[in-house]
């Protein structure tokens, strides 16, 4: 029976391998046909490059804004004696709009600052992507902060620490969840292709663009697949980070 | 005090940045004209979006709560945990691109709803996992199987014992999979042909061209179902593991 179990197991988790094990066929062999075929890179590296700059650019800033966002609202519900429903409430908020798709952000987007100055501009593409990255940020913060942190808060209440020392502890506590959440933001960011492209200014390539307009060009779609992979080492590093080890630090 | 009007701020900020396109969508909705111009071949595109809807949800569903009963039996492993985090992490797009390029380069010529379903299958199925494993694990499943094993139940019998006490569980992880799918550009875009047109390509293609009627109540009714399964997430019956 236990042999039955643990064949489970192993069939489960061979499950989620198989993306993974995509993207091992997928470079070994991207990366014999650019070597055998020479292809003339020198155009296209130098657009990707400027490409991968320019994502990590603003995916930086959205993440640490929305960290920044959620880190604070969490703050504000945890230091704050706030009811149970309260805190509750918020969670239930950050998780239902969890459920609204990239696609449903940008039409919204699109609406909203359709008739404005700043439509299709950088400041409607990351005022997109803050709306898309605020849920996870909150989320996953939520998730490693909630329980300990309330109690070591009360803790330090009751031996009269101030807002700001409290404060101070707190972040201390939940560096490696923050860490975690502005790996997480950052991955998903950067490989965003849709609120970038209907809401972005369309003058210069991000990655989610660029990757899509190379898929098409099938002489060069072999590099698509190096645009992404900062993203996966990064979500790589957020499931280690978010591991119970890390929580316990 | 300033420190305390600041996180108050910066809530409501964060707040209104979050819920505001989907409300825009749904008060847009109500201001647009009767009957609604709907081009033909959304209907087609429609129909094939429910059929994948289904497709996905329906497996989804089936191997969240085959793996989460293992999981209860026998506790997962960190290394295990570790590959449902990352399929929960890892981005669509990384993985459409791999799965596209990797199609290509093994010359496997699949139909166009089965490489769809394959790369939108991840992400629902490890959510489900976790839904119906907190909620197994929340009701002392493992000791049922104990005593249901002693009473001499069979294998297929203590499946049907652990599906009674999760299937509120493995409705949101069929539920949340279905809108997934009916919401999904990156999967259809990457590895369907151009004949293979779902919803949510076809509104990502046409919408730089200016936001028609039917889009918006595509969007408008997306927010909803959205809430809805946010609604049903939260709902007493299945928030029995945030109890425990």
């Amino acid at each position: 029976m236990m042999k039955k179990q643990i064949g489970y197991s192993l069939g489960a988790s061979l499950y989620f391998v198989y993306p993974f094990a995509a993207m091992g066929v997928a470079l070994i062999s991207s990366v014999k046909r650019l070597s055998a075929e020479s292809v003339s890179l020198r155009p296209i590296s130098s657009v990707l490059l400027s490409t991968t700059y320019r994502g990590i650019a603003i995916s930086a800033t959205v993440a640490l804004l929305a960290v920044t966002f959620a880190a604070i609202s969490l703050l504000h519900l945890k230091i704050g004696r706030h009811i149970p429903v309260v805190r509750m409430g918020a969670r239930a908020f950050a998780v239902s709009t969890q459920f609204f798709s990239p696609l449903l952000v940008a039409m919204g987007w699109i609406v909203t600052v359709g008739h404005s100055r700043i439509a299709f501009s950088l400041p409607a593409m990351i005022l997109g992507l803050l709306s898309l990255a605020l849920p996870p940020a909150y989320i996953v913060l939520d998730l490693y902060v909630v329980g300990r942190l309330t109690r070591y808060i009360e803790m330090a209440s009751v031996l009269g620490a101030r807002p700001l020392m409290r404060s101070r502890l707190a972040l201390a506590l939940a560096r490696p969840a923050i860490i975690g959440s502005l790996l997480i933001t950052f991955a998903w960011t950067y490989c965003d292709l849709v609120v970038i492209s209907l809401v972005g200014s369309g003058n210069q390539f991000y990655p989610g663009p660029l990757v899509s307009y190379l898929i098409r060009q099938s002489t060069i779609r072999e590099l698509a697949l190096f645009a992404t992979l900062p993203s996966v080492a990064l979500a790589l590093g957020a499931a280690i980070v978010s591991q119970p080890s890390g929580k316990r630090s | 005090m300033i420190f305390d009007f600041v996180r108050k701020v910066v809530l409501l900020a964060g707040g209104i940045l979050v819920v505001l396109p989907g409300a825009v969508l749904c008060c847009v909705s109500f201001r647009t004209s009767w009957p609604i111009r709907v081009p033909h071949d959304v209907w087609s595109a429609l129909w094939r979006s429910i059929v994948l809807a289904i497709v996905v949800a329906g497996i989804s569903s089936v191997i969240g709560f085959l793996v989460a009963s293992s999981y209860v039996r026998r506790k997962p492993s960190r290394a295990e945990w570790l590959l449902i985090a990352l399929a929960l992490i890892t981005p669509e797009l990384p993985i459409a691109v791999s799965l596209h390029s990797a199609f290509a380069a093994l010359h496997w010529d699949i139909p166009d709803i089965l490489a769809v379903s394959l790369g939108q299958i991840g992400f629902p199925s490890a959510l489900t996992i976790l839904f119906v494993y907190l909620r197994l694990d929340a009701s002392k499943a493992d000791a049922l199987i104990g005593v249901a094993r002693t009473l001499g139940a069979k294998s297929a019998a203590i499946l049907v014992l652990l599906l009674r006490l999760s299937w509120p569980a493995v409705t949101v992880g069929f539920l949340n999979a279905a809108a997934f799918s009916l919401q999904d550009v990156a999967y259809p875009w990457f590895l369907a042909s151009a004949n293979f047109a779902v919803l949510p390509t076809l509104v990502f293609s046409r919408a730089r061209f200016g936001l028609q009627p039917w889009m918006i109540w595509y969007g408008a009714l997306a927010a909803f179902c959205g809430a809805l399964v946010a609604i049903i997430v939260f709902s007493p019956e299945v928030q029995l593991e945030q109890e425990s």
